[in-house]
């Protein structure tokens, strides 16, 4: 076989970017590998932890960035007007790769686990929206979450995630995407263990829809990419069966959903 | 025959409904024409003291329904500051039924108003919300895509509200002599230049008051059949009248005129219902003073009794209370004040005696 090489996909997430890395896609038409996953794993990366104290963003979303071409470091002794990131005692600013190159951001998992925490155990959160989620069991007789209220909690919780986007754009980042958040594991007991959070399947399900409608909001009215694989990796709203490889986690399959429409988009740019 | 008085209800007797309740127990709202679910989206427009009806049903887990919330990665005093979340859109303050018609008529693209932006800090304001951008827009073209964007969330609030809640403000505006648009700042107030040609003072009347909210409610009926709509008339008095007599009878005959249009237009229309807040505070009926010392501010407890009374009236029965999430943030106040009577009242203030 002729060396060659394969497009990345570049991203940049929490413990879900994981899955993404080293994914290879093929072309359909030719059957032959044209794109790869090149995931950046900034463990632990949640909105709380998306921008630092001083408001820049995670010094490791920075290093990310670096290390995937699209910032470029700047001199010592640089006193231009360029817009600048610092990273340790450098400068960055974006690369030209920047303008064209897609950056796929996965976080908000670890967020929405505290989301769902944070509701009564027998309550149902209340969709301003229709969404069938009758395939898991009914929720508790407890009283309902009013929209409003749910809806005031994750933009609160998720602002300083877009806050960051929103620098990195100015940044000059233009092709930033978001990825929805998987669909958690229907087995509460199974949630339980691995997120420490007892709650009803119904309630995690709505608050995981909840928040993709959001995040879909955020990226209309800032421009971003939005990613959304919810109804690739769903059968009437749960997660198809060993899609999630630990009960958390994409495998193969659902990495592959994500990577199917950053490659769409990447195959668009002709820089190699 | 007996007499007609005999067996009334105690909230129709005096004696009973007031003079024996204990001082702060008066509840004029005795029956309500529908209930309020927790689930139902509640929207809501007009004066100053809407802000606080918003703000109160927020807080006791109403589903307030906001169609323009502003960008989600701004922070909630940059929000407030820019007037996102103050209303269901950033329409800004609405203190008359014929601004409230327009802006309908605007949404529904039945209304274009000729009046241009007027310049603002080296770029322009909406003639039509003109606080609602602290430093103004850039440009007009700016201007202009916020006002599409803002249109849409105004027709979306209308096309999907559950139960619409308008506070009556003032009876007096200003308006572009071209073709009537209703202003709800008069130009000149710090921002905007008074022309006498291009703007002219109306007092609106009873008729005319129920004439523009049918016009309004035609137009929210179309979008929304199945829409309530609860009317109150705010019982904050007038900064200041145009007419030529004291400030209290402006403030009188004006509040008086919506009281009289709210109850006319509650009984033509069954899915109206109104609601006395005007009552509550202004009356002074349960024997406390509902104002702060500047005698226009509405007190804290005032609002208080406002909204317990609104909640006894409203709250379905047998309404769970909502499933609290774990305490929120208290978010700050602006530092600027949002609501355009206040400003205009510290304008006036400063700049009435020169």
């Amino acid at each position: 076989m002729p060396l060659r090489y394969l497009r990345p996909l570049r991203a940049i997430g929490d413990s879900h970017s994981g899955p993404l890395n080293g994914l290879i896609l093929v072309d359909p038409a030719t059957g032959e590998p044209d794109t790869f996953g090149q995931a950046w794993c900034v463990q632990g990366l949640s909105t709380r932890t998306a921008l630092q104290p001083d408001g820049e963003p995670h010094t490791a979303v920075i290093a990310a960035l670096a290390g995937f071409h699209l910032l470029r470091s700047l001199s010592y002794d640089y006193t231009g007007d360029a817009v600048k990131v610092k990273l340790g005692d450098r400068h960055f600013t974006a690369s030209f790769l920047a303008k064209t190159a897609p950056v796929l951001f996965l976080a908000g998992e670890l967020d929405a686990r505290e989301i769902v925490a944070s509701i009564p155990g027998d309550a149902e959160p209340l969709l301003p929206f229709e969404a069938d989620l009758s395939a898991l069991p009914a929720t508790g007789a407890g009283a309902p979450v009013p929209a409003a209220v749910l809806q005031e909690r994750i933009v609160r919780t998720f602002r300083p995630l877009f806050s960051m986007l929103q620098k990195l754009k100015r940044l000059g980042l233009e092709r930033i995407a978001l990825a929805s958040l998987p669909p958690p594991t229907p087995d509460d007991d199974e949630y339980f263990r691995l997120t420490g959070v007892r709650c009803s399947a119904r309630s995690r399900y709505a608050v995981h829809l909840f928040i993709n409608s959001l995040l879909r909001t955020y990226c209309t009215q800032s421009d971003t990419i939005f990613i959304d694989t919810w109804a690739q990796v769903t059968d009437d709203n749960v997660v198809k069966p060993g899609y999630l490889v630990d009960g958390l986690h994409f495998g193969p399959e659902g990495a592959a959903a994500v990577l199917q429409q950053l490659r769409t988009l990447v195959l668009e740019v002709s820089v190699p | 025959m007996k007499f007609p008085y005999a067996g009334l209800p105690s909230f129709q007797i005096w004696a009973r409904a007031v003079a024996d309740r204990p001082e702060g127990f008066i509840d004029p709202q005795h029956a309500a024409r529908f209930t309020i679910d927790r689930n139902l989206r509640i929207s809501s427009a007009g004066s100053c003291f809407a802000q606080r009806i918003a703000e109160r049903l927020r807080d006791a887990g109403y589903n307030y329904f906001v169609t323009e919330p502003g960008p989600m990665w701004e922070t909630p005093e940059e929000l407030a500051a820019r007037s996102f979340g103050a209303y269901s859109a950033r329409f800004g303050d609405i203190y008359t039924t014929l601004q409230l018609l327009q802006l309908a008529q605007r949404a529904v693209g039945a209304f274009s108003p000729q009046e241009p932006p007027w310049p603002f800090k080296g770029g322009v304001v909406d003639p039509l919300r003109p606080r609602v951008e602290p430093q103004g827009f850039a440009s007009a073209a700016e201007l202009e895509a916020d006002r599409a964007e803002h249109l849409a969330a105004v027709r979306l609030m209308l096309a999907e509200s559950d139960v619409f809640v308008f506070t009556m403000g003032l009876t007096e505006t200003w308006c572009c002599t071209a073709d009537d648009t209703a202003l709800p700042l008069c130009p000149g107030a710090g921002i905007g230049t008074f022309d006498a040609q291009r703007y002219a003072f109306r007092n609106l009347t009873v008729d005319e008051n129920v004439r523009y909210f049918e016009a309004f409610l035609q137009i929210a009926w179309r979008l929304n059949p199945g829409l309530r709509v609860i009317l109150t008339v705010s019982p904050v008095p007038l900064a200041a009248t145009m007419e030529p007599r004291h400030v209290v009878q402006s403030t009188v005959w004006s509040k008086s005129v919506l009281r009289v249009a709210a109850e006319e237009i509650r009984r033509r229309h069954e899915a109206v219902d109104y609601f006395p807040s005007y009552e509550i505070v202004a009356g002074g009926f349960d024997g406390h003073d509902g104002f702060e010392p500047d005698r226009r501010s509405v007190s804290t407890p005032a609002v208080d009794r406002v909204m317990l009374s609104f909640f006894h009236a409203y709250a379905a029965q047998g309404q769970r209370p909502p499933a609290a999430l774990l305490p929120q943030a208290v978010v700050p106040k602006p530092e600027n004040d949002v609501c355009d009577e206040v400003y205009f009242e510290r304008f006036l203030e400063e700049n009435s005696r020169a």
